[in-house]
């Protein structure tokens, strides 16, 4: 048995394990967008000039295009949790706090916008080297491993906790879901969707700088 | 007043250079030799409002680069351009308002949509008023006769409808500058007729500027008056269409039919034979002797029929792009 004597790994109990780790698919299916292989296929295919020539905004028209495949898309996707969280009936953290649930929801939100911004930049990449497959498969996993998407970061030696703390990754997955398990007190859940703010400042004006850059790079083939 | 301004444009390209097979890929993995490749260096011409330009060259000569250096979507190398007193690269809304790049190639309609979905999509993004996209796209799809084929899906469309459509799609917001790459591509004689003849018209009517480039001569010798031709990055000329003809033909073109058999080679004093296949024959002549040539065919040879012609223009610049003299 994994979870030792106390019952607990990493802080986590059983039911708080099974519940972390549904939570963080959840939220996945929430927040992913499949950005940066648009961008990659705009730019390999040159589709980018036609939209980069209409006077709209581009990374505007692409964040809405994501969006706009959200409902149907998760409304199959929350049927299938259902049915599994049903299974697990009675081993979930279930919690009624309005606040905590307040909370969480905002973080969320955030998580969202970080986690656009950081595949809007991996998409960027294509303006470099063309095809992105090889350096996006990295940045995805290290952002899997970073975010908590595989186990809650606290599963992990002290040195990776480390390093997970200083990256952005974290505020994807494992913040809201440690604030959905009050893992963390209000006072810190409000610090930490702080410092996703934080994150989405520099994140939203590097991708500014590098998009600005890449554009100049952009060669505009196949047109 | 210019509308278009063009100094000093270079847009260098940095390629690769490959060698085949798989040991030239791990090859590059280790040592690459980049490449400047000069798609445009150093270029300037100004365009006035209403003028309509023909930009020719053979492929690869640059025509396509200036026109996405010119709609802003490629950042120059060095140089500057103004159009509508905007710098394109800033592709600021109200540039992009007044301006359309219409290409052979491009697809701005929405693939699995039928095109007046994309029309009507045009109409909230440039923010047409109802009444004016009524009126144009009444007129624009009864011009180019594509009523029957709006509500299609575009995948399904064939070469020539998908063009005429794209054409619709960058003409509704009526804008004041248009750069056409080859914009008869895919149609047939009729429509291309009927395409230039269009053309034509807006260019009258709107007042716009447009810059076309083709590769049919036909689109050049209808639509344009003023023409910049374009080799290897680099403008080779800018003028008027029929100064092309007095600066690079030298020569003109004797069509000569016999009434009875001659000696061919009698005809080589006269001037070049380009051709001889009895009773017909074409001899090149220089321009000034072109009139003491017919003289002397009419007075030594059995003529039945002489014509003095103009070199095609389509051969003049061919020859330009060749560099060879025109003979």
């Amino acid at each position: 048995m994994v979870f030792g004597e106390k019952g607990r790994i990493g802080g986590f109990s059983l039911q708080e394990t099974i519940t972390y780790l549904i939570g963080v698919g959840l939220i996945n299916n929430v927040i992913s967008t499949a950005t940066s292989r648009f961008i990659q296929r705009d730019v390999q295919t040159g589709r980018l000039s036609n939209l980069i020539l209409i006077p709209l905004n581009y990374p505007l028209v692409r964040l809405f295009l994501s969006l706009s495949a959200k409902p149907v898309n998760l409304l199959i996707r929350f049927l299938a949790y259902f049915a599994v969280a049903l299974f697990f009936k009675g081993k979930l953290v279930v919690t009624y706090n309005f606040l905590v649930i307040l909370l969480t929801l905002i973080s969320v939100i955030f998580a969202f916008v970080i986690n656009f911004l950081v595949d809007y930049l991996a998409g960027c990449i294509s303006f470099w080297t063309i095809t992105t497959e090889g350096p996006e498969g990295i940045i995805r996993t290290i952002k899997n491993i970073f975010s908590g998407d595989y186990a809650p970061i606290s599963f992990f030696p002290l040195a990776v906790q480390t390093i997970a703390n200083l990256l952005p990754f974290v505020y994807i997955q494992y913040f809201p879901m440690l604030i959905y398990l009050s893992k963390v007190s209000t006072i810190e859940a409000i610090k930490g969707i702080g410092l996703q703010i934080f994150w989405v400042i520099i994140l939203f004006f590097l991708t500014k700088a590098v998009w600005r850059k890449g554009l100049k790079k952009y060669e505009g083939v196949g047109i | 007043m210019s509308v278009i301004e063009i100094k000093h444009l270079k847009k260098y390209y940095q390629v690769h250079k490959k060698e085949p097979g798989l040991l030239g890929s791990i090859k590059s993995l280790f040592k690459r030799k980049y490449e400047d490749v000069k798609a445009v260096d150093n270029i300037s011409f100004e365009i006035d409002e209403g003028e309509l330009v023909g930009f020719i060259g053979p492929n690869g000569a640059g025509k396509t680069t200036t026109l996405k250096c010119l709609s802003g979507l490629l950042y120059p190398t060095s140089g500057s351009i103004s159009v509508l007193g905007f710098n394109p690269w800033d592709r600021e809304y109200d540039f992009l308002k007044q301006i359309s790049l219409v290409m052979g190639q491009k697809n701005q309609l929405w693939w699995d949509l039928p095109a007046i979905e994309s029309f009507i999509l045009n109409r909230e993004i440039y923010e047409i008023p109802k009444k004016q996209y009524e009126e144009t796209l009444e007129e624009l799809t009864t011009l180019l006769e594509v009523k029957d084929i709006l509500k299609i899906q575009v995948r399904k469309l064939s070469l020539g409808q998908r063009m005429k459509c794209e054409l619709i799609a960058a003409l509704l917001h009526s804008p004041k500058v248009l750069f056409l790459d080859e914009p008869t591509i895919g149609l047939d004689v009729v429509m291309q007729k009927k395409m230039r003849d269009f053309i034509k018209e807006y260019n009258r009517r709107k007042k716009s500027t447009i810059i076309l480039t083709s590769h049919y001569m036909g689109d050049v010798k209808e639509l344009c008056k003023r023409v910049i031709i374009i080799d290897k990055g680099k403008i080779v000329f800018d003028g008027e269409l029929e100064e092309i003809v007095e600066k690079y033909a030298d020569h003109k073109i004797l069509s000569i039919v016999f009434s009875k058999e001659i000696d061919p080679r009698k005809l080589e004093e006269i001037g070049e034979v380009k051709e001889f296949d009895y009773p017909k024959a074409v001899i090149s002549v220089k321009r000034e002797a072109a009139s003491v040539a017919s003289a002397e065919l009419l007075q030594h040879f059995p003529v039945a029929d002489l014509n003095v012609e103009e070199v095609p223009i389509e051969q003049i610049i061919r020859e330009v792009f060749t560099g060879q003299d025109t003979a």
